[in-house]
């Protein structure tokens, strides 16, 4: 039987203000959070003093401080809250592995499995509960079949004088019968007209027959929109309006499915291990952690899988968490090399005030067939070699970071800038070699410039090559370069498909406009002292010779050979 | 039994042994020294020692030896080429002014000559063929590692793999790791030299001072893997290396089938130091310097007429 608990944290900005911003939590009075309106600053939130007063959400600023002078405001940050609501999410992990934010001032987790580690359900609530007061926030939680009925009963469920309230298995629905239909988490439209038809609370709705209710819905959906002499409601949206509220109303009870995207894929595989006593000591944290990966390994062969990316979470006592990402190149069960993919990373966390909980788990993993371990430890195989290389690639992207451990892939493209492609070496296929048909045809640079560097070219040097020639002096890179020998030119036009939806002309004004829809002219040219640049004219305007001396910045610089 | 102790005396003296296993002491004496000197000869580094032992089956065939390719340049390493078990340094050529321009070609040319000796290395082992493992365990691994620093992407951009191609070059075998910093370009090196899975390492570097030098020199000795650092053109020259190159841009010819295009891009190499496989002191000063012509399809260098 699966279990959910559903976390309402009603005072939510206010809290996450007060935590992040001790000084303001120092400061007794009213205080409200403000966000600019139609009507002006309008009132989003209140916190406990200001409620007393009498100030709500909704009304704006100005009326409130007329009634309460002393109504201290801050803007309201949503972002901000979101963004605090996701790492508190995320701390929940410790009780459960699916989890996520429910709207934006609740946390919905699946608990299914996990209580017996508390002590029970309601040893669990109680440590959430705590845990959550103790960080300074007002929060009332539910623990239900469903992550819809644990959001109803979190939120009207819960006694006052009591934070938190369970519902048994198998009894949701006598537990939500008392409940108003707002609960079921419906648009405020619809439980208007619910309440207009006289089903104020869930309980009416189970004792209706089912196709009625859609039928008495739809005529008293008319009804009510009449009685408020407002626009008829459509039949198709009647319709679809009924089926939401069954919809609901059965996912709520557990009738149907109601699957929610957790806020991390559910790992393969995770161990876990609690200490009784924070860790404060790197040592000790290591040789734990090396305990873990090698249980994890161990457990890995008896699902004959390999781990290509496993994630360390260390959880803070203070409640903060830290997290290390390693991934390798080929799945892998060897504690001793993750050991050092994450070992080295463990050095630059911060402790804290010691950590109490650890996770590590297998983000991903794959099929790995068991290999035969030689008598001499090292296989001097071609195997051998591989497995060693892709070691290395772990650790040098583990240190250097993912993108920039690299090899070249051909892409099919005759512009020379997109000719090849970076392909981050930890995602572990070995690049095509490159078409043989394409070396001998025409001499490329070795190395590419990005993006081309415009060079200077002076009026005067431009009138002595032949028509349509590179010139004769250029300068580059505040050096001036005169050119003694020169092939060319060699045309190479954009790709047709990326030109499409560009102005006919384009903005040839702005540098990136040119170099992308210009077609090019190259040269290969040879300046006194021996160096070889591969330089390239760009065409405003195709077959227009006329504009070839027009301006400075159409040559580029576009390689070195060497 | 008193006269019992002398006789027994002799058989447990280890200082009397030979007196007493010598019926020809002169043989056993030459014999015991040599197998000496060849367990000796194991121990040491091949290379300081100018017996048969250490060289001696390593320039059974020339072919095989890491070498530029030109009998002239060859002629100068000597029977057994560069050293593959050694750190190498190639730098460019000082330039004139402290332009930028001069000084990206000159880092282009020097890391465009390492990228030749690379693949100079793998025709050499394709000579070798796959038995032959030259002093490892295993077959050598065919993967280079490229280290570029932050800095090469400014000053000369990125490598043009179709560019590289066209000179014989493959990069499907180059692995490219990217540094901020000297310090991450000198970890990634000492890493792949240690963990041995790559055939060669080449990084782009600033200077070398001596306690890297030493550590890469150590690292690419131990486990037999060649490490080339190209540095800057002023920097101070590196210790610890087996030979160093500078290298700078030479006036090409014209291309053969027209007049008035360039021909295949020259360098000069000039050779200011190599530690002589036979132990002799390092070679110091203008060795010697010759204007080199990479041959794309024989994949060697041949020097320029």
């Amino acid at each position: 039987m699966k279990r959910c608990v559903s976390v309402w944290l009603p005072d939510w900005p206010i809290d996450r203000l007060c935590r992040h911003e001790p000084a303001v939590a120092s400061k007794t009075g009213p205080l409200a959070l403000v966000e600019s309106g139609r009507r002006g600053l309008t009132i989003t939130a209140v916190n406990a003093s200001a409620a007393r007063e009498g100030v709500r959400p909704g009304r704006t600023l100005a009326d409130a401080r007329a009634a309460l002078p002393g109504l201290r405001s801050r803007p309201a940050e949503p972002a901000r809250d979101a963004e605090a609501l996701a790492a508190l999410a995320t701390w929940c992990g410790r009780y459960g592995m699916q989890r996520n934010v429910d709207g934006v001032d609740g946390i919905w987790i699946d608990v299914t499995g996990v209580p017996h580690l508390f002590g029970g359900e309601a040893g669990l609530m109680r440590d959430l509960l705590d845990r959550l007061s103790r960080f300074g926030l007002t929060a009332r939680a539910a623990i239900a079949d469903t992550p819809g009925a644990a959001y109803a009963l979190a939120r009207f469920g819960v006694p006052p004088g009591r934070q938190w309230v369970m519902s048994e298995p198998g009894e949701t629905r006598a537990a939500l019968a008392r409940l108003p239909v707002e609960a079921l988490h419906l648009d405020r439209q619809t439980v208007l007209t619910l309440k207009r038809l006289g089903l104020r609370g869930i309980g009416d709705l189970y004792t209706l027959p089912r196709v009625s209710l859609e039928r008495r819905f739809k005529s008293g959906a008319r009804t009510a929109a009449a009685r408020m002499r407002g626009p008829p409601v459509p039949k198709a949206e009647a319709a679809t309006v009924t089926a939401t509220v069954l919809a609901r109303l059965d996912a709520v009870l557990g009738v149907v499915p109601d699957p929610r995207p957790p806020l991390v894929a559910p790992p393969v595989l995770l161990v876990r291990r609690l200490w009784a006593e924070p860790l404060l000591s790197s040592e000790a944290l290591e040789a734990e952690i090396a305990a873990l990966c090698a249980e994890l390994c161990h457990r890995l062969v008896g699902l004959s899988q390999g781990a290509r990316r496993i994630r360390l979470s260390l959880y803070r006592s203070d409640g903060t968490r830290a997290e290390v990402v390693a991934g390798t190149s080929a799945p892998c069960r060897d504690s001793h090399h993750w050991m050092r993919l994450v070992g080295g990373r463990l050095a630059a966390i911060d402790a804290g005030f010691g950590i109490d909980t650890a996770t590590l788990e297998a983000a991903v993993a794959e099929t790995m067939e068991g290999a035969q371990e030689t008598l001499a430890g090292t296989a001097a195989s071609a195997t051998g070699c591989d497995a060693g290389l892709a070691r290395l690639v772990d650790r040098l992207a583990g240190h250097l970071g993912h993108a920039r451990v690299f090899r070249l892939e051909t892409c099919d493209s005759h512009v020379p800038e997109r000719e090849s492609r970076r392909v981050p070496a930890l995602e572990g296929h070995s690049p095509k070699p490159h078409a043989g048909s394409r070396r001998a045809q025409v001499a490329a640079p070795s190395f590419l410039l990005d993006p081309p560097e415009p060079v200077t070219v002076s009026a005067a040097s431009e009138a002595i090559p032949a028509v349509g020639g590179p010139p004769a002096v250029f300068g580059w890179r505040r050096v001036t370069h005169r050119v003694v020998r020169s092939e060319g030119p060699r045309r190479i036009a954009p790709e047709w498909w990326r030109l499409i939806g560009r102005p006919p002309a384009g903005d040839t004004r702005r540098l990136a406009d040119l170099l992308a829809s210009a077609p090019r002219d190259y040269y290969r040219v040879e300046v006194t002292g021996g160096g070889q640049y591969w330089m390239f004219h760009a065409h405003p305007c195709p077959d227009s010779r006329a504009n070839a001396g027009s301006g400075s910045a159409v040559w580029f610089l576009h390689g070195i050979f060497a | 039994m008193p006269s019992a102790v002398p006789a027994s005396v002799p058989d447990v003296s280890p200082l009397s042994l030979p007196v007493v296993a010598g019926t020809g002491p002169e043989p056993s004496r030459a014999a015991v020294l040599s197998s000496l000197r060849a367990s000796i000869a194991r121990l040491e580094k091949p290379r300081l020692v100018p017996s048969t032992v250490g060289t001696g089956e390593r320039a059974a065939d020339v072919s095989q030896a890491w070498t530029l390719g030109d009998p002239c340049v060859d002629a100068l390493l000597g029977p057994s080429g560069l050293d593959f078990a050694a750190l190498h340094e190639i730098r460019p050529v000082q330039a004139d002014g402290r332009e930028a321009a001069a000084a990206a070609v000159g880092r282009a040319g020097a890391l465009a000559f390492a990228l030749r000796l690379a693949a100079r290395r793998r025709v050499a082992m394709a000579h070798a063929g796959p038995a032959a493992s030259q002093g490892r365990r295993g077959p050598v691994p065919a993967a280079i590692l490229v280290c570029l620093s932050a800095r090469e992407h400014l000053e000369i951009g990125r490598i043009h793999a179709s560019g590289l191609a066209a000179l014989g070059l493959d990069t499907s075998c180059l692995l490219i790791a990217e540094t901020a910093r000297q310090s991450e370009t000198l970890w990634a090196m000492e890493e792949a030299l240690n963990s041995a899975a790559v055939g060669l390492v080449v990084g782009c570097l600033e200077d070398l001072p001596l306690t890297p030098a030493r550590r890469l020199a150590l690292a690419a000795e131990q486990h037999a893997v060649p490490c080339l650092a190209v540095t800057a053109a002023r920097a101070p020259a590196a210790g610890a290396t087996a030979s160093r190159w500078r290298i700078g841009p030479a006036p090409a010819a014209a291309h053969p089938l027209d007049a008035h295009a360039p021909g295949m891009a020259r360098c000069e190499a000039r050779l200011e130091r190599l530690r002589r496989p036979a132990g002799r002191a390092a070679g110091c000063g203008d060795l010697t310097s010759f204007v080199l012509e990479w041959c794309d399809e024989a994949l060697r260098f041949r020097l320029a007429a």
